[in-house]
């Protein structure tokens, strides 16, 4: 008997009689995450480092997105932490990677919350579900994350006002290109089984 | 004829390897912890570029104490330059020119002045330090160092197991790679054939598997824990037994690198908030390379 599909508003509705509390298994997938998360982000700020842990090219930022949208705050969490670990391994001083806390947390945070409160298939089967990706998941939270790296780079005193283009656009050309591509790659490859999964949070928390 | 090949025994760090006989065994895990917390805000506060080349210089006498192989600094060389280069051209071309600027030479619209160049300087010799800092925290500390600072600081056990597992991921997950790559070799893929932008998206496509492998493994990591009726809370009325962190205690030598570390800092502060001679317009250095451009400050 095939499996009865899912639609994108039984994705997100917590059924009265459904109990949803976090479990071992949401603290495992947390700490799996960042680990993937750290590996995928080393990659890519070795790969065309740009200086002070951003580059031109960063895988990362597509965990963390998907993170977010799957398993909610765990999600956002473990894309807001793995940086430390892969701009530690990638050369980046200690504090820059805390001043980037508040960028990874919004990149992760924005698309789980635009997934949640729209009601927005993680399959992505409509164009109403690929236009809530572009805009959440690879253009604006980019663009808030880059805003306050950027002025966190200014306020260490790291880089001059001329040279905020620069950083500014290799933020968001950088993290906008693999959260697009690789992005949707997790979401249409993974989404049908992680929806199914104990793991998948219909809430923040579970 | 007889060969003497000495083995040095090794334990792995988060970088690389370190000898046993390394004088960083002795102290407390905390302290790796506490070295990079504090260690890593001195160049933050350094203004001069020639205290923080002493400080770089300072950093590299610590790895040969420390008996970190220096080869290991050979993996940021590449990372070291890039960063040189795109801190020297960000600034020096696209520095911008206020008026009172000292002019060294025009090429077209751009103007390359002192000031921008003196940054380059600043900024450079600040960039080189601190990353000496976070290498040689990842050279010298242990996943257990983490996990054992995490429980002397009593921290929740529970942030103690997420830290444990999440650096014991990054090994599983590399693993997972590398078996990917295998698996790929095996069906005639030739990697080291592809251009770099290939090489970048193709690695890129890896993160499918890797993630579809974490999910499986957070399946059998809960249903391990389940099975065991593990509580991350623990027992009620029963102190759960912290066998790693018995093993180490606070000693002597520990408190004075945590006082001298910290004594660093507060005279940093005092020389930067309270003398002149943290300003940029005392640095020798400075001094020195506005003579060379033929610049009068």
């Amino acid at each position: 008997m095939a499996t009865p599909q899912l639609t994108p508003q039984e994705i997100w509705t917590i059924k009265e009689d459904e109990i949803r509390k976090p479990t071992s298994a949401h603290i495992a997938v947390f700490a799996l995450l960042i680990g993937v998360g750290a590996v995928a982000g080393t990659f890519g700020s070795i790969a065309i480092p740009l200086g002070y842990g951003v580059t031109g090219f960063w895988p990362g930022v597509a965990v963390q997105a998907v993170g977010g949208i799957w398993f909610g705050m765990w999600g956002v969490l473990a894309g807001a932490l793995f940086p430390f670990i892969s701009n530690s391994l990638a050369g980046a001083p200690l504090y820059v990677s805390v001043a980037y806390f508040p960028s990874n947390f919004i990149q992760g945070f924005l698309p789980a919350w635009v997934f949640r409160a729209f009601k927005v298939d993680p399959r992505l089967r409509t164009g109403r579900d690929w236009v809530h990706f572009i805009w959440s998941a690879v253009v604006v939270n980019n663009f808030l994350g880059a805003l306050w790296a950027v002025t966190a780079l200014q306020w260490f005193g790291l880089i001059t006002v001329a040279s905020v283009p620069l950083f500014f656009s290799g933020w968001v050309i950088g993290n906008g290109v693999p959260a697009l591509v690789f992005g949707a790659i997790l979401l249409k490859a993974l989404s049908p089984v992680v929806i199914r999964h104990r793991v998948f949070c219909k809430g923040w928390w579970a | 004829m007889s060969t003497s090949n000495k083995v040095v025994k090794m334990r792995r760090t988060l970088l690389g390897y370190l000898p046993l006989e390394s004088p960083m065994h002795k102290f407390h895990p905390l302290i790796k912890t506490f070295f990079l917390l504090i260690v890593s805000a001195y160049p933050l506060l350094i203004d001069p570029p020639e205290w923080n080349l002493i400080g770089a210089l300072v950093m590299i006498i610590i790895f040969v104490i420390a008996s970190v192989p220096l080869r290991i600094l050979k993996y940021y060389t590449a990372i070291m330059l890039n960063i040189f280069w795109i801190i020297f051209i960000a600034y020096t071309f696209f520095g911008g020119y206020m008026p009172g600027y000292h002019i060294i030479t025009k090429i077209g619209p751009i103007i390359i002045s002192w000031e921008n160049i003196m940054i380059v300087f600043v900024i450079y010799l600040r960039m080189f330090f601190a990353i000496l800092v976070i290498i040689f925290f990842l050279s010298v500390a242990r996943e257990r160092d983490v996990v054992v600072g995490v429980r002397a600081l009593k921290l929740p056990y529970v942030i103690a197991y997420i830290v444990g597992l999440a650096f014991r991921s990054i090994g599983l997950s590399i693993i997972d790679f590398n078996t990917i790559r295998e698996a790929e070799k095996a069906r005639a893929l030739d990697i080291k054939a592809l251009p770099l932008a290939q090489k970048i998206k193709k690695f890129g496509m890896y993160i499918v598997p890797l993630v579809a492998l974490a999910l499986r493994r957070t399946d059998e990591v809960s249903n391990a824990l389940e099975s065991r009726g593990f509580k991350f809370t623990g027992l009620r009325g029963y102190k759960r037994t912290d066998y790693i962190v018995s093993k180490y205690k606070f000693q002597a030598k520990d408190y004075v690198a945590v006082t001298v570390m910290i004594g660093i800092l507060a005279l940093i502060l005092y020389l930067k908030y309270f003398t002149p001679y943290m300003s940029l317009h005392n640095s020798i250095l400075l001094k020195i390379l506005s003579r060379f451009f033929g610049v009068k400050t």
